[in-house]
């Protein structure tokens, strides 16, 4: 598992802000670099890693505040998979921006009236990782499925974000790897290492759905050494190497297998086995 | 032999659903600068809530509460939803030993959001009051009451586990048996009535360690329902009479259990003994759709029985019922009115009842049932089995107890 760069691009004149990003960058150790105007914005979007987290003013360059957000909603046309905090004074008349917004697919809303500390910022930057995945998994996984096992997937989604491994996964979840494959057992999940193995394979299908990703991007980006390590890993998880998983749509192939998986698992661990059957 | 005991542990709530931005269902579900403000207070006091305590009172800048403060002041609110807003804008200047009282205050506007209708904002609200007081497992509850109410099942179970875990460490017993109450509720929606029973179990073994006779005498109640589900009718005669014996006085309790009994009967063959229960109960116990399941149980009775005065009267009943909007009865109900009128070769009410029920099958996506509903629409068709049992005397006399203790009940004073 390789270290995951994690660069911050931000598009904001707010000079308070600007200080407090400078502030959580050194804190949370994300590099950290600051755009003028959308055109240079897409311009670095393109040329950084997937796994990049960028804070724009959705107004910015508009011509008055309280139109649609219509520049937002052409970076994320562009590159779906990205990630996209908006950092908004949210006043009296916001809702529909605020809606605008989230259903364009910016990820988490900054309000800058009321969480104007690099303590609030900072919660609000770190609750986008692994957001994205965590929203599309929600969604592709059956509604069956059960309380223990979509806590684990949640708190995997945001362990993958940031390049970590099993350890990291029970550490985050405050318990001992033990506990942790005892729980991933009894919620007929895959043991850690390998559900982690399944979450990357799933952000990079995501990834993979993007045009504007490059197989090293998506590969660097997910924490794999190499673009073949990747393309190896999507064979054996999916059967399939990433072109064709572009054609046919890499997401909703891979969640599918995940699911798959996941049936295999429950039926295969006899110790489920007998506790289902009493 | 000494055994170490080692700390129990769980794993945190699933805190959030399918949505695109955490909170968006407050925006959803109300409008105006109201919907803004609770949108704001569900998510300050969140992560508030989620944060380090040595870092809660620099999660927000001074300037934050006057400005949220004026923003509640130009709102036109009842002064209770007032206080509990400014109470809960508390966490906006650090928030120090306040986290009971934000809590409250969260709770309260969760009541006031669930009871205008806006459950999703409810839900927020009551997650936030759970999140800033995590040592209540009342709190948990409620989050996982609502949360199954709105259907989030995940979320709903999640917060259920929650609460166990919490009721065990506060030794709050009543919110222990509860939250395994709510488990297995939850399990038997699912339609897994192993899970289910042993979670009923578990909450009937604390209700009676602790003295909690209604919670034990519910939890009799749905073990019984598991035990018709799953055809295990030794249980049913057991936990019936547990039921009984536990509801007491409790005449709601003991109209529910009749109902549950009634039903059982029913489907049984066992018409006259189901008449006779469903006779005590009052005609409009219950909501609209347990209404119609009696209206259901008593038809069959009334043309299985041949008493056309019962069948009579119950389809007058029915009349009446339809005209309820939003009657959203069981595809089993609706089928058990259907069977009725092929035993009493009454056309007319198959005629009218046949798209209601087909509507509630297809709402399922049930083929079986849409099959049945076919088969007992068609006027040309042979008329379903008609068998009346008579049933054990120990079911009778579960019957006559019963019946009893519902007048009893029934008695002023």
């Amino acid at each position: 598992m390789q270290q995951v760069p994690r660069p911050l691009l931000v598009l904001h004149k707010d000079p308070a802000l600007r200080e407090q990003l400078q502030e959580i960058a050194l804190d949370q150790r994300l590099e950290l670099a600051f755009v003028d105007d959308w055109g240079t914005l897409h311009e670095q979007v393109r040329s950084a890693p997937a796994s990049a987290l960028v804070v724009v003013d959705p107004f910015e360059g508009a011509p008055a505040r309280g139109i649609a957000p219509a520049e937002v909603a052409r970076l994320l046309q562009r590159f779906p998979s990205l990630t996209v905090a908006a950092a908004v004074p949210v006043r009296s008349g916001s809702e529909a921006d605020i809606r605008r917004l989230g259903e364009s697919g910016v990820v988490e809303l900054i309000d800058l009236v009321e969480e104007s500390t690099p303590v609030a910022v900072g919660q609000r930057l770190q609750a986008t990782r692994g957001r994205r995945l965590r929203t599309l998994l929600d969604r592709a996984l059956p509604p069956r499925m059960s309380g223990l096992a979509r806590s684990i997937i949640a708190a995997a989604t945001e362990v993958v974000a940031d390049g970590g491994q099993g350890s990291d996964l029970a550490e985050r979840m405050n318990v001992t790897t033990r506990t942790l494959s005892r729980w991933c057992r009894r919620a007929a999940l895959p043991p850690p290492k390998r559900l982690l193995a399944w979450m990357r394979i799933l952000a990079a299908a995501d990834l993979i759905d993007d045009p504007g990703r490059t197989m090293s991007d998506v590969a660097a980006s997910c924490g794999y050494a190499a673009d073949t390590s990747l393309r190896h890993a999507l064979r054996a998880f999916l059967g399939r190497g990433p072109r064709e998983l572009r054609e046919q749509g890499a997401f909703a192939a891979a969640s599918e297998a995940f699911v798959q998986a996941l049936i295999e698992a429950r039926s295969s661990d006899k110790r489920y086995r007998r506790k289902v059957n009493g | 032999m000494n055994r170490r005991r080692q700390p129990q542990r769980t794993p945190p709530p699933v805190t959030s659903g399918s949505e695109a931005l955490e909170g968006d269902i407050v925006l959803q579900e109300l409008e105006g600068d109201l919907s803004l403000c609770l949108w704001k207070t569900a998510r300050t006091v969140r992560l508030w809530a989620e944060l380090p305590p040595e870092l809660q009172s620099r999660a927000f800048s001074p300037p934050s509460y006057a400005e949220r403060i004026s923003q509640i002041g130009r709102l036109e609110l009842d002064a209770d939803l007032r206080e509990a807003l400014e109470t809960a804008a508390e966490v906006l200047r650090g928030g120090a030993g306040r986290a009971a009282a934000v809590s409250d205050a969260c709770g309260r506007i969760s009541r006031w959001a669930e009871a205008q209708g806006s459950t999703g904002t409810a839900l927020e609200l009551a997650q936030a009051a759970a999140l800033s007081q995590g040592r209540q497992a009342a709190l948990g509850l409620e989050v996982a009451r609502i949360a199954a109410e709105r259907g989030e099942i995940a979320r709903a179970e999640s917060w259920y586990r929650q609460a166990i875990f919490t009721a065990r460490q506060t030794r709050d017993w009543t919110s222990f048996a509860t939250a395994f109450m709510g488990q297995g509720k939850l399990h038997f929606r699912r339609g897994d009535a192993t899970a289910a029973r042993t979670s009923f179990l578990r909450a009937l073994r604390i209700s009676r360690r602790h003295s909690l006779g209604q919670l034990a005498a519910e939890a009799c109640h749905r073990i019984l329902e598991v035990a018709i589900l799953a055809r295990r009718a030794s249980e049913v005669d057991r936990y019936a009479r547990a039921a009984l014996q536990a509801y007491r006085g409790n005449r709601e309790g003991l109209i529910g259990l009749a109902r549950t009994l009634a039903l059982y009967l029913v489907e049984r063959g066992f018409h006259a003994e189901a008449r006779q229960l469903f006779q005590l109960i009052p005609e409009d116990a219950g909501k609209p759709a347990d209404r119609l399941s009696r209206v259901s149980a008593l038809a069959q009775a009334g043309a299985a029985l041949g008493d056309v005065e019962l069948y009579g009267a119950t389809m007058e009943t029915l009349r009446a019922l339809l005209e309820t909007p939003e009657l959203d009865g069981s595809t089993a109900s609706w089928i058990g009115l259907l069977r009725a009128a092929a035993w009493a070769a009454d056309s007319a009410a198959a005629e009218t009842l046949e798209p209601r029920a087909r509507a509630a099958a297809e709402q399922l996506g049930d083929s079986d049932a849409l099959e049945e509903i076919a088969w007992l629409a068609d006027p040309g068709a042979e008329p379903p089995d008609l068998k009346i049992r008579r049933a054990s005397a120990s079911l009778r006399s579960l019957v006559t107890d019963l019946e009893e203790a519902l007048e009893r009940s029934a008695r002023p004073g």
